[in-house]
């Protein structure tokens, strides 16, 4: 299947750099950066820790505004797009608020953007659905798996329908059996809706098997060195690990890594 | 032989019968002990003090206004019941600690929102905060009786004092604690001001809040009392100088023992409150 469309990229980023502190304690965490993505992709970014990825991507998001270059979201600019909600995120901590069960988990964005009640529950069912955790509304997230959690955050985070969703190393603090579901799982909704993911990892055969690029990220100061186009036919499965395609794939980016 | 053996072992067979039994009300009592213990401590720890009481005064042969026994306190409880003392003096503390709670539940959680969001407002006020708080609030108390006078406005002043800073270290706290990527989310929702309050800052820092609004109750309670010591015509606080200076010790009893069912009441409703807000929350997170 190919989402790909022949219009504008929906992410347009040009020239970004970023500074983090001043005089001595300066540290250069972005610079030229330039990276264009289309409706409907799903885009890897991977490179060593403190290469910048986490900042890029917020920077994507208007949580942190970049030092020089510019950033745009659907031919707007990135403030004006997180203004218009158009970014769903979820971080490595699944970060729900400890006092809400599931559902009420699932409908603090709606609350906060105003969304008519009547519609939150068939909006809340649906990711429910879409996550796999009908039967937990009612629990707290005390009383969930990490990879529950991190599924509610995923459900919270496309229950008000973003165009883009923002994902920081969403899988980094589960065990690796849990993290290959967590993929195929998050595949599965990425192919069921139309929304465009980009994804922060520090794994690469996670970003092989879920991207449709990767950005490989050089260290200090943090750059896109090399795009790496995955044609992995969909749906990809568990077995899609095992083809020779993919394993050429994942030592294209190793390389590409370690050419830095 | 047989015929008088036969009697015998029925004896030690039930003997023994009754013997499980004994172990197995024991074993329950101690079941009940461990799950309830306050249910069996608390009677346990009354009836060890009455008898200390009664033992100090048959040894020491004190008189009455030094240590009076407790039939006599008793006596005097629903004497001051019946003559309408104790109420009156029991709503007059409650009345002001009841007001100065509430002045300072409130400054503490303005004034506290405001320093817990911006460090650089708390560096600024923070030294005239804590010499406010180092000046014995005991020492000046009679000061503020003369200026506010002998009526309620200084109790509740004094009230308000001495419970605003445990709850606006609570407030500053229960703020700070906030999780900075649940604040990160917010933000990327554009929550407004409101919304960022309400939906994360409060509760989210409610069982810190919670914890210090228990401690500033029973604050308050002892801000009134040191304003009614130093001169007031009504109160818990006037009642006990009254009796002292008379040597009705039995009535200096009688309030102590009020005194203490009140905080204890207090402290166990605001635990019920707790209760039920904080209820879905894993336990550990009420403080």
């Amino acid at each position: 299947m190919n989402k790909q469309t022949m219009s504008k990229p929906i992410i347009e980023i040009q020239d970004i750099s970023k500074e983090f502190g001043s005089g001595p304690n300066k540290v250069e965490a972005l610079t030229n950066v330039d990276l264009k993505v289309d409706s409907g992709e799903f885009i890897s970014l991977i490179g060593p820790s403190g290469c910048g990825k986490s900042t890029l991507l917020r920077v994507i998001g208007d949580l942190i505004s970049p030092t020089t270059g510019s950033a745009q979201v659907k031919e707007k600019s990135v403030a004006q797009a997180r203004t218009d909600r158009d970014y769903g995120i979820v971080f490595q901590a699944p970060v729900l608020f400890e006092w809400r069960n599931v559902r009420r988990n699932i409908e603090l964005p709606l609350q906060v953007m105003g969304v008519p009640k009547s519609e939150w529950t068939e909006r809340v069912d649906a990711q429910l659905e879409l996550v796999g955790l009908q039967d937990f509304d009612s629990h707290y997230p005390w009383q969930l798996s990490g990879g529950m959690q991190q599924r509610v955050a995923i459900a919270r985070a496309l229950v008000f329908r973003p165009s883009i969703l923002l994902m920081d190393e969403p899988f980094g603090a589960l065990d690796e059996m849990t993290r290959e579901y967590m993929n195929l799982e998050l595949l599965n909704i990425y192919t069921r809706t139309d929304v465009t993911i980009i994804f922060v990892t520090h794994s690469i055969p996670e970003a092989v098997f879920l991207s449709t690029r990767v950005a490989v990220m050089s260290k200090r100061p943090g750059t896109i060195s090399h795009v790496v186009p995955i044609e992995l036919p969909h749906p990809r499965s568990f077995d899609t690990r095992e083809t020779s395609q993919y394993f050429e794939l994942v030592t294209e980016v190793r390389e590409a890594l370690r050419e830095h | 032989m047989g015929n008088i053996q036969f009697p015998a072992r029925k004896q030690t067979n039930s003997t023994s019968q009754l013997n499980a039994k004994k172990a197995n009300l024991a074993s329950r009592a101690w079941k009940l002990m461990r799950k309830r213990s306050e249910f069996v401590l608390l009677p346990m720890f009354l009836i060890l003090v009455l008898g200390l009481w009664y033992l100090i005064i048959e040894i020491k042969d004190l008189p009455q206004f030094i240590l009076p026994p407790p039939e006599s306190v008793w006596k005097k409880l629903i004497q001051v019941i019946e003559d309408g003392s104790l109420k009156i003096n029991v709503g007059f503390t409650m009345k002001a600690a009841g007001y100065g709670f509430a002045a300072a539940f409130g400054f503490a959680g303005v004034v506290g929102y405001i320093l817990g969001k911006s460090p650089l407002m708390e560096k600024f006020l923070s030294p005239y905060l804590v010499a406010a708080q180092t000046v014995p609030l005991i020492a000046i108390a009679p000061l503020l009786v003369v200026w506010l006078g002998f009526g309620i406005a200084s109790k509740i002043f004094i009230a308000f004092v001495i419970g605003f800073f445990p709850m606006l270290v609570n407030v500053i706290v229960g703020i700070r604690l906030v999780n900075e990527d649940q604040r990160e989310l917010m933000r990327s929702y554009s929550a407004s001001w409101w919304q960022l309050f309400s939906k994360l800052e409060f509760p989210s820092a409610l069982p810190v809040l919670l914890g210090g609004l228990k401690i500033g109750i029973t604050m308050a309670i002892t801000g009134a009392l040191v304003g009614e010591y130093v001169g007031a015509r009504y109160g818990l606080g006037s009642m006990i100088i009254h009796a002292k200076e008379t040597f009705r010790t039995s009535e200096v009893f009688v309030i102590i023992f009020t005194l203490v069912s009140i905080n204890v009441i207090l402290y166990a409703l605001a635990s019920m409150v707790e209760a039920i807000l904080l209820s879905g929350r894993k336990r550990e997170e009420s403080v």
